[in-house]
């Protein structure tokens, strides 16, 4: 038998059923904050590398143009003791550098390529303390070398010389030792003065010696050998250059001896003929000239006849004064060839001298007349107006030219040319007493304002007028052209001086003639006529 | 100070605050959903053991009346409790505590698993928290090494000698 009992069904579940969470999804917005500031640290650091681009590079390119600055005045500075300042100054700039940065890793980096550019120039300034050094030295060097061969060459003792030479050859030889040339360079020194300074001794000899005698003891000592001594030598082709020199020196000298003779004559003819004017010549004086060969026989003759003789009649002298103006004027326009004329100068001193023993001429203009004849005769004689008057001629050709043109009255050209052909002289007699050398277009100025000055005091119905011609001067041609264009140049040469009155004067023989008014004024001016002298009518 | 420095700076400063604060949420967002599964397989547990001894005292009961059945039948049909019979009944005792204890082991068992889960999400959620402070404590390291980038102006020295 079975007997039936309940028993349990059901099954415990132990099973909570709660869901399990994820930590990574719960913590989404955490991770969204937290990436967001990773994100705006991500631009920070952009800003950051940009900020030390910027940084950098600003002092980068202060420094290194503190350092072009520092290597150009340290390149300009001869003085290779100044080179620690210009060092110090690189360093410095390390700090004007810095001073702009706030990164520490802009700094890091700047400093790192700073140290390669401040390396680099510091290297270049020491290289320019060593070339300027060696340049101080080379300086120092030439000059006790030229200082050397100046002594060289005034010596005249050959065991001086061979001293001055020792002591050459050691300067060069302490140069050598301490590096500021090679010892090849100072091989080549050595040879090169010992080849030049005899060359350089003879030239010298040759530029200094006065007379042809001079020069002749010169060539004899360079055809002796003189000049090969102490070992010096002279390339042959040199030497035989020199000598040819010699010779042409010698020939130019005796030409010179000639001329200072002729010179010297004609100043002592002038001398007197000024103390005759001022009657302090004497005859014994004149006799004593004559006997030393300053004067010519000619000369004492005519000087005795001007102490001598008597004063002439007022009319003479007018008539002698314009003579003597005339070939005075005649002589100033061929002073170029004055040379060929030294015969013309002693006749116009000869006849100037005469007039004034016959009071024809006043004591002050004569003195004037026989300086600037005086002169002009020497420059002509040494043929100095002629190379370096061109110029000046070409200013004379033109005020010849220009009072050709616009006067017509020959006397009045004359006197007109004589006027501004002193006039223009003297003006550039003065600018080059101050040192200047006027050129053709200057020259070519003065004579048009000269020119310019003078017809509008002589004439003055063309005051005011600005259509004076002008010219450009050359050397070439005298005056190459005279410009016409609007100057209205064929107009001036309608200008006409006012008719001049003539002055009817008799001389002693009873001979009549009619001299310019302005003439006899002027005479009367200067005293060679009484002021009261009357004329005899128009 | 220029402009783009105080800019650069100031954005360092709140990127890193930023990162920071968001890292320290993320930790602290994490070791909350882990403290939820820690607390859940507490109950788990808890929930296991009290099922155990239910199922426990069902079987106990279970058993003493599955042994008095057997007893009585026996007795109907007059065999002695001695011999196979006995040897039958002490053998189905036996079984039944068996079952007993096994079903307790199995219960144990299932209440230790859910219990190391809740103590794996309780360390989970102590490691999140303490993930979390240690990125946005290396965060704000970081910014600060990034805003030291930003000196004074230094003191002036000579980097080089002559």
């Amino acid at each position: 038998m079975k007997i039936r009992r309940y028993e349990s069904q059901t099954k415990l579940s132990s099973d909570p059923n709660a869901a399990i969470a994820d930590p990574g999804a719960a913590s989404v917005h955490g991770r969204a904050i937290a990436d967001i500031g990773g994100a705006l640290s991500t631009v920070a650091e952009g800003m950051m590398k940009a900020q030390e681009f910027q940084e950098r590079t600003s002092a980068l390119n202060k420094v290194k143009a503190g350092l072009n600055d520092v290597l150009f005045r340290a390149s300009q500075d001869p003085d290779p003791k100044n080179t620690k300042k210009y060092m110090q100054e690189v360093m410095g700039l390390r700090n004007l550098g810095t001073e702009g940065i706030s990164l520490r890793t802009a700094r890091q980096n700047f400093e790192s390529e700073y140290q390669t550019e401040a390396n680099g120039a510091l290297l270049k300034l020491r290289q320019m303390e060593r070339e300027k050094t060696v340049n101080l030295g080379m300086g120092a060097l030439l000059e006790a070398l030229d200082q050397d061969k100046n002594a060289y060459i005034a010596s005249g003792s050959p065991i001086e010389q061979s001293q001055i030479l020792a002591r050459s050859e050691y300067n060069i030889d302490n140069a050598a030792a301490v590096g500021f040339i090679t010892p090849q360079k100072a091989f080549e020194m050595k040879k090169a003065i010992k080849t030049e300074i005899g060359m350089d001794k003879a030239t010298s000899d040759l530029n200094a010696a006065r007379t042809a005698e001079e020069v002749e003891a010169v060539k004899t000592a360079l055809l002796e050998g003189a000049y090969e001594q102490n070992g010096v030598t002279m390339d042959p082709e040199k030497k035989r250059g020199i000598l040819s020199n010699a010779d042409s020196f010698i020939e130019k000298k005796r030409r010179e001896a000639v001329i200072d003779q002729k010179v010297l004559q004609d100043k002592t003819e002038a001398e007197f003929a000024i103390k005759i004017s001022n009657n302090q010549g004497s005859l014994p004086e004149l006799q004593e000239a004559l006997r030393a060969g300053r004067i010519s026989l000619g000369y004492f003759e005519t000087a005795k006849k001007a102490i001598l003789s008597p004063e002439i009649s007022e009319a003479d002298k007018v008539k002698e004064y314009e003579k003597l103006l005339n070939e005075y004027n005649s002589l100033l326009n061929d002073r170029g060839s004055v040379d060929a004329n030294f015969g013309r100068v002693a006749k116009f001193r000869q006849h100037l001298l005469e007039a004034q023993g016959r009071g024809a001429v006043l004591p002050s203009k004569a003195t004037e007349w026989h300086k600037t004849i005086s002169k002009t005769f020497e420059l002509g004689l040494r043929g100095e107006f002629n190379k370096v008057n061109e110029v000046k001629k070409a200013g004379f050709n033109f005020l010849w030219m220009s009072t050709n043109r616009l006067i017509k009255d020959k006397d009045e050209q004359v006197e007109a040319r004589a006027f501004l052909a002193e006039e223009l002289m003297k003006r550039i007699n003065a600018e080059e007493d101050m040192g200047k050398n006027l050129s053709p277009i200057e020259i070519s100025d003065i004579s048009r304002k000269i020119l310019k000055d003078y017809i509008r005091v002589r004439y003055p119905s063309t005051l005011g007028r600005e259509d004076v011609p002008h010219a450009v001067a050359s050397r070439a041609g005298g005056v190459t052209q005279v410009f016409e264009g609007d100057t209205k140049i064929k107009a001036d040469r309608s200008i006409t001086a006012p008719k001049e009155q003539k002055v009817t004067m008799t001389d002693k023989t009873g001979k009549v003639y009619q001299i310019p008014k302005s003439l006899v004024e002027d005479a009367k001016k200067e005293g060679l006529i009484p002021a009261e002298a009357e004329d005899d009518g128009e | 100070m220029s402009f783009l420095t105080g800019a650069t700076q100031l954005l360092t400063g709140v990127a890193g605050a930023t990162a920071a604060f968001g890292q320290v949420q993320q930790g602290r967002q994490a070791a909350a959903a882990a403290d939820y599964n820690s607390a859940v397989y507490s109950q788990q547990a808890e929930l296991i053991e009290r099922s155990a001894a239910l199922e426990k005292a069902k079987m106990v009961k279970q058993k003493a009346s599955y042994l008095s059945s057997m007893r009585a039948a026996y007795s109907f049909r007059g065999v002695k409790l001695e011999g196979t019979p006995l040897l039958a009944l002490a053998d189905s005792a036996s079984n039944l505590e068996l079952d007993i204890q096994t079903t307790e082991f199995n219960a144990l068992l299932d209440a230790n698993r859910a219990r190391s889960g809740a103590e794996m999400y309780g360390l989970q959620a102590r490691s999140y928290r303490m993930a979390g402070y240690m990125n946005a404590g290396a965060t704000l390291i970081n910014t600060g090494s990034k805003l030291g980038e930003f000196q004074p102006k230094p003191k002036k020295k000579l980097l080089l000698e002559p």
